[in-house]
């Protein structure tokens, strides 16, 4: 389940690096956007997958883009989205 | 933790085969010779490439340049104790100049015919020292209650805090010395109000600077305007040179900035001196002038002034930004820079985002993203514009407003916000190009070909932001259908 959902991450974020002229390879590490590699515009499309794909709720913990700044990131946004009580 | 590449990294050639088939540059790329790093880590290494820095930076800087260099090497070379060299050299510049905004208490001191009698550096001094105590309650307060209204949405009230300073010191309420007092306090709190709101946001970081800390970027050494090059402790953290090799690279690349930066000065000086001292072009000003005279100048002759206006305030733009870019880089962090390649730019978001990064990530920060995950979720085109909108236009104006508050001094509060139109306009018009480009899909550069797929689309966002330029208007004293009237004659239509 849990590398379904890391295979959908690193697809979407091949797919971004592509539209967006990136052709550098990336690891689960990686830093996406703190590293200027993806902008603004791109960081709109994976709130907008992260809501779509996996419920997740950006209003109610607020959003930053470092919570997406790397497929590890996304992985643990994914788990602390999954275990509401724990501390944001 | 892996190094992250910077997008210059990214793009720059590395290996064997790029070594071969490197392209001619007019600053060669230091930061990708393994001897020119491996040099740089050594003392001798840092010793001549600080000493480069100095000389480059002597003729953005004069005689700060060797206490902005001091600190930064320091900054660098001392990471154990980089963040209180910061704030040491920051609040150190500080207390040097003071006044790097403009000095309210001088103005309403002489509006109100007294500015003989009041000290408005002291009291501008002594507002920052109160303004400066009180930011740091203000972090302390969000880091312990930031789930309670209204500190779990600090950004929110501090622009009512601003907004209702403002009101207070336009009403006229008070005597003469407290009204200037009050001027004091909104010129403080604007000129800061950026950097405090950053270090409230990076108050809920999991990892966080000391609240001193936080106050020690205000402005930092290697300089700003109002927006916060760098933004936070939170961003700065992610950004620094974890070893000696990461660092000397982030200082090569800092060092070639700072070279272009003056490459870039000595190309305005030459197209400042053609274009208005051989040339005679006449500003968009003297164009609008002249155009609400009755005697408006030849439509091609406008057109050209606003190409020059939309180029001078590129390369000014590169100039600051740069230099100040490259010296956070001497001092070990790996900031991206403010413009890259601006005029390489296929849609007017990707301009946006090239030409004033850090501006444009203040906006984003704190009006686009906020709105976005609130508003229109189920809409998701409208929620795409409506968040673009409020960045774009409304954190614009708003941004805009607080930096030329001293309008609400000179004209009161009523002329001001109604001289405010044409750039309200402007603003508007800015969002709506924004959000159109965002909203269209993107498409493959290679599949589009080369005219297609970027000549035309370049030659585009161009012409939007030349036109843009006529209502890209600080005077505040010309009227929004004026502007129109110049808009119209560019393309041979009288009104």
């Amino acid at each position: 389940m849990t590398d379904d959902r890391r295979d959908k991450i690193r697809a979407f974020v091949r797919a971004q690096l592509k539209a967006a002229a990136s052709r550098a390879d990336f690891t689960d590490t990686d830093s996406l956007f703190v590293s200027g590699r993806l902008d603004s515009v791109s960081a709109v499309q994976f709130v907008v997958f992260l809501e779509t794909e996996f419920g997740v709720d950006f209003t109610e913990q607020g959003f930053d883009v470092t919570l997406i700044d790397s497929v590890d990131a996304m992985m643990s946004l994914l788990q602390a989205a999954a275990a509401p009580d724990a501390p944001a | 933790m892996p190094m992250a590449p910077s997008p210059l990294a990214a793009r720059a050639p590395l290996g064997r085969e790029a070594a071969t088939h490197r392209p001619w540059r007019i600053i060669p790329p230091l930061d990708t010779y393994p001897r020119v790093v491996a040099f740089a880590e050594t003392a001798y290494g840092r010793v001549a490439l600080v000493v480069a820095f100095g000389i480059l930076l002597f003729p953005v800087q004069g005689k700060l340049v060797v206490a902005t260099v001091a600190a930064a090497a320091a900054s660098a070379y001392l990471p154990a104790y980089r963040r209180w060299i910061v704030t040491a050299a920051t609040l150190l510049f500080l207390l040097h100049d003071p006044s790097w905004y403009p000095s309210l208490p001088a103005l309403a001191a002489a509006k109100a015919g007294v500015a003989g009698s009041i000290d408005a550096p002291m009291l501008q001094r002594g507002m920052l020292v109160l303004f400066l105590l009180l930011a740091l309650a203000a972090i302390c307060g969000v880091r312990r209650y930031a789930r309670k209204p209204p500190l779990n949405r600090p950004v929110r009230g501090l622009l009512v805090l601003y907004g209702a300073s403002l009101l207070i010191a336009a009403s006229g309420a008070f005597g003469t010395v407290p009204r200037i007092v009050i001027w004091t306090w909104v010129g403080t709190l604007g000129a800061y109000f950026w950097f405090l709101a950053y270090a409230l946001n990076d108050a809920a970081a999991a990892q966080r600077a000391p609240a001193v800390m936080e106050v020690g970027v205000f402005h930092p050494f290697w300089g700003s305007s109002t927006t916060p090059i760098g933004k936070g402790w939170a961003n700065l953290r992610k950004v620094e040179a974890r070893d000696a090799h990461a660092l000397a690279i982030t200082q090569l690349k800092g060092l070639k900035l700072l070279a272009w930066s003056l490459v870039l000065r000595g190309v305005f000086a030459a197209f400042h001196y053609a274009t208005r001292h051989v040339l005679m072009i006449p500003t968009v000003a003297q164009a609008l002038t002249a155009q609400i005279a009755g005697a408006p100048l030849p439509a091609y002759l406008c057109w050209i002034s606003l190409v020059c206006a939309f180029l001078d305030g590129v390369l000014t733009v590169c100039i600051w930004g740069h230099a100040i870019v490259a010296c956070a880089r001497l001092a070990g962090f790996r900031l991206l820079r403010n413009t890259y390649r601006p005029l390489e730019s296929r849609t007017i978001a990707e301009f946006w985002n090239r030409y004033v990064f850090y501006f444009k990530e203040l906006l984003v920060d704190f009006f686009f993203y906020p709105t976005f995950i609130r508003c229109f979720r189920k809409h998701q085109r409208l929620r795409l514009f409506f968040a673009t909108f409020m960045a774009a236009c409304v954190g614009n104006v708003i941004w805009h407003f607080m930096r030329d508050v001293s309008a609400v001094l000179e004209l009161g509060l009523t002329q001001a916000v109604i001289g405010f139109q044409t750039f309200a306009f402007y603003a508007a018009a800015l969002a709506v190009g924004i959000s159109m480009s965002q909203l269209k899909p993107r498409r493959d550069v290679a599949d589009a070909g080369w005219m297609r797929g970027k000549v035309l689309p370049v030659a585009r966002v161009l012409l939007f932001f030349c036109i843009l330029e006529v209502f890209d208007d600080e005077s505040r004293t010309h009227t929004l259908p004026q502007h129109f009237a110049l808009l119209f004659h560019l393309f041979g239509l009288t009104v």
